[in-house]
């Protein structure tokens, strides 16, 4: 039987980062020898919700069916990584629920840094009126309060918000270390047995 | 939902938050006629507001109880259930760190917030997390050059000698060298304070004291048996504790809220109980061959324990060499520890040792539930339980003569009348702490806020 995986799901504003954070990641776990899918907003709109709009209950139907399909790969031992806006704290409480291993990941930025940022423009629209139910602008994201991975992508790197997220995966037993041991550990071998004496001289250990 | 607003609006006025914490300051030490002689000016001060005796977690250590503080969660949410904790197969003790916490912190919803921060010398703040602002690892920190985010805070703290934790082998070794090395980090650690609260931009700055702890623990029987020079080093200490808070306070900014609180209260030891002696004697954990460790239990192992006082059942399909079933096996054993460690009395003085061994479900809840010792003991106060292989008995002494205790922790706010309706917990901590400082505490805190 094979071990089922888990769905990591990155949330956040247009333009903080999820596609980009979402594909290094994917590469990242792919060669750790998984097997992972991407499912991309943007695709996934135009494949499997091409019928949805962006009203609340659309985005929710969307993000659901994504949810489904995440769940579909899971049970076979696929990795999904999820990157979509996923603006309502409901819709990812249900989706936690539908799930079996959830991994809400948080990508945070100010939004005047993502009105600067603007690559596809939208915000530029929005702040003008053209583009309506524009995530942020004129349509509310409600931020994680309790995501398993939170990364403020103004202030880290892509590497950086990579390697954090990789990080909560191993701690949690979910992947196993990267191979060739990279420099996840705290302590060296000295460093670990100094503190281990200080616990040790207060009977703590 | 207003975060447009929140961007582009006015901020309102941002308020400020001091937070003292009192590594093992009992209720009892800051209030009354002890909190009078020992520490006058803090007894003072927590007359001006509400003072209040607070209840901590079990297991009763630091890291656990800072770990509770700082999240808002009980220890299945936040992940660290001791100084000591193992990876069950192949079995493996580790010592957790700040990046084996699994709930966001009170630094990093702050940070999140936009405030700025200062935090110094939290248990479990090693490795320093990236935050708005800057923090200064706890005693968990190899040395101060790995200790502090951003890094360039280093040669600043280095410049002042700023010292991580006393070296607490002189408390053996010589008594005298160690008092000398209390006062030196006690008070290189609030001239430091001082000046990064003078030179820093912060909204909210924690300040953690551990020099509490250490004393405690070395110089509480001394203390208590009124030695002649012993006690009089531990008043003392506690005189010059109270002079820095007094000038400490003195500059704090105007309109500051401050909120002084410990994490576990302390009392006389009583005894050390080694509980692997017993499991062992009883039958439960068998030492193969080799080196008396943990790693090398036989597999007919039916439980062990880590310190303190936390039983882990050698399960099957868990545990490396797992020899319990799960389902039925596992709670018959778990009810038979129960009922025979509940009984447990000091071999010479009768004295029951432990006052409740409990289920982890019916101590914690949360995610991270599964790593939990299957068992956890509350002793009865004094006692510390201990894990050390191959104890000729169960009950034993040494040179520490202060023990933890649960229930008189402390919590106090300045200028604002708390009456809460319920004891509190140190889970109440952060969620008051984020409401002084106008911002929401998230749903996910088990706690609630004070005000």
């Amino acid at each position: 039987m094979t071990q089922p995986a888990f769905t990591i799901w990155i949330t956040g504003l247009p333009c903080a980062g999820k596609t980009t954070v979402g594909k290094m990641l994917t590469q990242n776990l792919l060669e750790r020898g998984l097997l992972v899918q991407r499912l991309d907003g943007d695709e996934v709109r135009r494949e499997l919700c091409s019928d949805l709009g962006f009203s609340r209950a659309d985005r929710h139907t969307n993000n659901l069916r994504v949810a489904y399909v995440a769940g579909l790969l899971n049970k076979w031992g696929v990795v999904s990584v999820v990157c979509q806006v996923t603006p309502y704290a409901d819709t990812r409480s249900e989706l936690r629920r539908k799930l079996p291993e959830f991994v809400e990941v948080f990508l945070d930025c100010p939004l005047e840094q993502l009105i600067n940022r603007d690559v596809k423009g939208h915000y530029k629209k929005a702040l003008a009126g053209e583009i309506k139910n524009f995530t942020g602008i004129n349509d509310p994201y409600e931020p994680p309060e309790d995501p398993e991975v939170y990364c403020n992508t103004h202030q880290l790197t892509l590497a950086e918000t990579v390697t954090k997220i990789t990080g909560y995966l191993e701690e949690a037993g979910l992947i196993g270390p990267a191979a060739g041991g990279d420099a996840a550990e705290p302590y060296t071998s000295e460093q670990e047995a100094v503190v281990k004496k200080r616990l040790a001289d207060l009977g703590y250990l | 939902m207003g975060l447009l607003k929140r961007f582009f609006s006015k901020s309102p006025a941002r308020s400020r938050v001091f937070v003292l914490g009192l590594d093992g300051v009992s209720h009892s030490m800051v209030s009354g006629s002890l909190g009078r002689s020992l520490v006058p000016n803090l007894t003072e001060l927590v007359n001006g507001g509400t003072l209040l005796p607070m209840r901590s977690v079990l297991p009763t250590m630091s890291s656990v109880a800072w770990a509770t503080y700082f999240t808002g969660v009980n220890p299945a949410k936040h992940g660290i259930f001791g100084f000591i904790d193992r990876h069950p197969n192949p079995f493996q003790a580790v010592m957790p760190t700040a990046r084996d916490l699994k709930s966001l912190t009170l630094w990093e919803h702050l940070s999140r917030y936009h405030r700025e921060i200062g935090v110094m010398g939290v248990p479990l703040t090693f490795p320093p997390k990236q935050v708005n602002g800057f923090m200064v690892g706890c005693f968990f920190s190899p040395d101060l050059a790995s200790a502090t985010f951003p890094v360039e805070l280093a040669p600043r703290l280095m410049e002042m000698d700023y010292r991580l934790d006393v070296d607490t082998s002189l408390a053996r070794d010589d008594l005298g060298a160690f008092l000398a090395d209390l006062d030196e980090t006690l008070s290189r650690r609030f001239l430091a304070c001082r000046r990064l609260m003078a030179e820093e931009p912060w909204d909210f700055f924690q300040l953690n004291v551990i020099t509490t702890d250490r004393i405690n623990h070395f110089l509480w029987g001394p203390w208590e048996d009124g030695d002649e020079d012993l006690a009089r080093a531990f008043s003392a200490f506690y005189r010059r504790l109270d002079a820095h808070i007094a000038d400490l306070v003195g500059e704090l900014p105007s309109g500051c809220q401050l909120v002084i609180l410990s994490d576990h209260g302390f009392t006389r030891s009583a005894g050390v109980v080694y509980l692997n002696h017993w499991l062992e004697a009883n039958g439960y954990l068998l030492l193969g061959m080799g080196k008396k460790e943990l790693r090398n239990m036989h597999a007919e192992t039916r439980a062990y324990s880590l310190a303190p006082g936390r039983i882990y059942i050698n399960l099957e399909g868990r545990e490396e060499r797992g020899h319990v079933p799960s389902g039925r096996p596992y709670e018959d054993l778990r009810e038979e520890l129960i009922h025979r460690l509940g009984g447990l009395a000091h071999p010479e003085t009768g004295q029951p040792l432990i006052k409740a061994v409990h289920k982890r479900e019916d101590l914690y809840h949360g995610a991270h539930l599964g790593r939990a010792a299957d068992l956890i003991i509350e002793p009865q106060t004094g006692f510390d339980f201990k894990a050390d292989l191959g104890r000729a008995d169960l009950v034993g002494s040494d040179h520490i003569t202060g023990a933890h205790t649960i229930d008189d922790a402390f919590f106090f706010v300045n200028d604002i009348d708390l009456a809460p309706s319920e004891p509190i917990t140190l889970l109440d901590a952060a969620p008051t702490i984020l409401e002084l400082m106008n911002l929401p505490a998230p749903e996910a805190m088990d706690g609630r806020s004070l005000l």
